[in-house]
């Protein structure tokens, strides 16, 4: 109801006309506030295909604080833009004199929308064909094509309201370029870097957008090619280059493009080079550990700016030997899943001092451990058959589940690191889907489910039901996810779901203005409208 | 096939027509081998061959197996399978990835009948094969891949 409202309300404001409404810079801005708002959500829907065989993409669905019952979403249906992508292709820094011939163009293709929703990509193939299809969204999708060599060709964004004909075909002008000689430091002396990855990013409808890798030249030198004046980043190095394999920092350059003549964008990445260090890890036991990941994340490189993170695995030894720059570095040591049994628990080793042939020695993964206990419903009796899913917080974010009994019972191994446990009920009166973090595994034995509130409605295609759509529903403001479900054969679906915490004195109040009107979680296909 | 090798055992799903088919295989062999067995007449109840099916795939999304490569933008993708077993065995869900092994049991989906996982926008990726083992305990499993292309 409130959408309806506030587009009734835009269309006067603006004056202006259908056409002008879906398509106009007001409306998607207006879009985007009311996105964020607290206490909006974000349902993203992954339908399966119709039963008369049309082709229904993942999309997104904006649903404004207070509109949580009885939801009528009406899936999009699909947009499909086909054509060739061609360049006036220029090489160097120069802006290419006279146009050239345009050239097939390998690019990928994506198809972004505001808010975060769900997008699409695709790839044009050697001949610059493509085929891109996305959720027709009525504003705010734009099309971005990102050229697989940024010194040939410009990274482009269009309007996809612009692209009004299902034939597309696009030539990308040569754009402006931007270039520079990026250098290091390689025993003191400072020396041209051959063969160092770059890429240059810049924002679309809020999501960072970078260019294919480029490397810089024999001389050090790159080049790459924006579509437009405005701000943009420099990402260079954080990876091994050249042909004596050297490491180099990872540098993030902002640039700002101010005029079509280009920009020259040096880059000193200070120290690169090499420190090599090697160790064992070995579990609790004393056993070495095969096959195990060793994560080193820099906190200070010696000499120069920028961070490093970089991953090495142990051989059948249970040995490890890289190459890093010097300096600290917090390193993460992970055990890989092997069988149904947790074979240990990751460990972080903070500060550790890495210079040139450095010997780490033994690095210890310590025994798993069990989450085990009782789920208490939101009267404080035992919730049955609860999934209970905990994550790894950070490592390798491994999860591990499993499911209350009739007492209201679990137990099963997990690793001994920090989780974040998700309760999902086996149906929304027993509670909302809620969300823990622990520091300890073995220190917990009980939670309880959140009150929350509900989330309910039906998912329809040109009317019809859409059974076994997945359903997550996400806090638009941040980007957390809130609870995930899917719906049924009759498209209904229903959860409960925990608001943010600063949310919730708001939401308390809505719910219950909300239940006079609504009452049950049953979806209502006739009353509120998500977009 | 792309890119996995799968170990002595495992196979693919059979289609409608090959369970047809070994079901008969079933019946015609069950008298046959009674007879063998007891030299000329056979006294006794014939041995039942008990086939257990295998998980039936009830929708993989993207589609798996297919020629095309599912492409990792820059927000990720989601991949998730849901699968019912024929005789309600529990469905064990395995994802792996090429040179990586096991990458884990995926985040349990549609009331734990179903398996997700999430593929960040991680250049290391490309090139891979996804795979996703479906396990009734029976010794019987489904595999199902997806060959990755980062962009």
């Amino acid at each position: 109801m409130r959408m309806f409202t506030a587009a009734t309300l835009l269309f006067v404001l603006c004056g202006c006309s259908d056409m002008a409404l879906k398509g106009g810079r007001f409306d998607t801005a207006e879009a985007t506030a009311e996105a964020t708002a607290e206490g909006t959500l974000r349902l993203d829907i992954d339908p399966p295909d119709s039963d008369d065989g049309t082709v229904l993409l993942a999309q997104s669905h904006i649903v404004l604080p207070a509109d949580y019952e009885g939801l009528g979403i009406e899936l999009f249906d699909t947009r499909t833009v086909s054509g060739v992508l061609t360049a006036q292709v220029t090489r160097g820094w120069s802006l290419g004199g006279a146009p050239t011939t345009p050239e097939p163009l390998v690019a990928d293709l994506l198809a972004l929308a505001e808010d975060n929703r769900l997008g699409t990509v695709a790839r044009s193939d050697a001949d610059g064909a493509f085929t891109l299809s996305f959720p027709a969204y009525p504003f705010g999708t734009q099309l971005v094509f990102v050229p697989n060599d940024a010194a040939v060709a410009p990274l482009l964004v269009l309007d996809a309201p612009d692209i009004d004909r299902p034939r597309f075909d696009q030539e990308i002008e040569p754009g402006i370029p931007v270039y520079g000689r990026v250098n290091g430091l390689i025993d003191g002396v400072d020396t041209a870097l051959a063969g160092v990855p770059l890429r240059i990013s810049r924002l679309v409808n809020g999501q960072v957008i970078s260019s294919s890798v480029f490397t810089t030249d024999a001389t050090g030198w790159y080049v790459a090619r924006v579509d437009q004046l405005g701000e943009y980043t420099l990402d260079v190095g954080g990876s091994a280059f050249g042909e004596d394999i050297e490491i180099a920092p990872a540098v993030s350059v902002p640039l700002l493009v101010e005029a079509p003549e280009g920009v020259e964008v040096p880059v000193s990445l200070g120290l690169v080079g090499h420190a090599t260090a090697d160790g064992r890890v070995v579990d609790s036991s004393g056993e070495r550990v095969a096959d195990a990941r060793v994560r080193f994340v820099s906190t200070l490189l010696d000499g120069g700016p920028g961070s490093l993170t970089l991953e090495t695995d142990t051989n059948r030894d249970g040995r490890f030997i890289t190459d890093l720059l010097p300096g600290i570095y917090d390193v993460e040591v992970m055990p890989r899943y092997e069988s149904d049994a947790v074979p240990a628990s990751p460990v972080r080793y903070k500060n550790v001092r890495v210079d040139d042939g450095v010997d780490l020695g033994e690095l210890l993964l310590l025994p798993a451990t069990r989450l085990a206990g009782t789920v208490l419903d939101v009267n404080e009796r035992p919730a049955a058959n609860v999934l209970v899913v905990a994550t790894e917080t950070g490592f390798a974010e491994n999860v591990y589940s499993g499911r209350t009994g009739q007492d209201g019972t679990f137990d099963f191994p997990v690793s001994d690191v920090p989780m974040v446990v998700t309760l999902t009920p086996a149906d929304s009166a027993s509670g909302a889907v809620t969300r823990s973090e622990i520091e300890a595994p073995a220190t917990v034995n009980s939670f309880q489910l959140d009150a929350g509130v509900p989330v309910s409605g039906r998912v329809t295609h040109g009317g019809a039901f859409v059974g076994t759509a997945s359903i997550k529903v996400y806090d638009a403001g941040s980007g957390a996810l809130l609870g995930q479900t899917f719906s049924d054969d009759d498209g209904v679906f229903a959860l409960r779901i925990s608001l943010p915490e600063p949310s919730r004195d708001t939401d308390t109040a809505t719910e219950d203005d909300d239940s006079a009107d609504t009452g049950a979680d049953t979806a209502d296909t006739g009353a509120d409208t998500a977009r | 096939m792309t890119g996995l090798s799968w170990p002595v055992g495992m196979r693919r799903a059979p289609t409608a027509k090959s369970v047809g088919f070994m079901r008969l295989l079933a019946a015609w062999h069950a008298p046959c081998f009674a007879v063998l067995a007891s030299g000329c007449f056979y006294i006794g109840p014939i041995p039942t061959v008990e086939y257990n099916l295998p998980p039936e795939i009830k929708r993989a999304e993207p589609a798996a197996d297919t020629e095309e490569a599912l492409l990792i933008g820059p927000s990720g993708q989601s991949v998730f399978v849901i699968a019912e077993d024929p005789e309600g065995d529990e469905v064990r869900f395995t994802w792996t990835l090429t040179g990586e092994g096991i990458l884990g049991y995926g985040y349990p989906v549609y009331d734990g009948e179903g398996s997700e996982i999430v593929l960040e926008h991680d250049p290391d990726l490309d090139g891979k094969t996804l795979g996703c083992l479906l396990d009734d305990g029976e010794n019987d499993l489904v595999a199902l891949s997806w060959r990755l292309e980062v962009l």
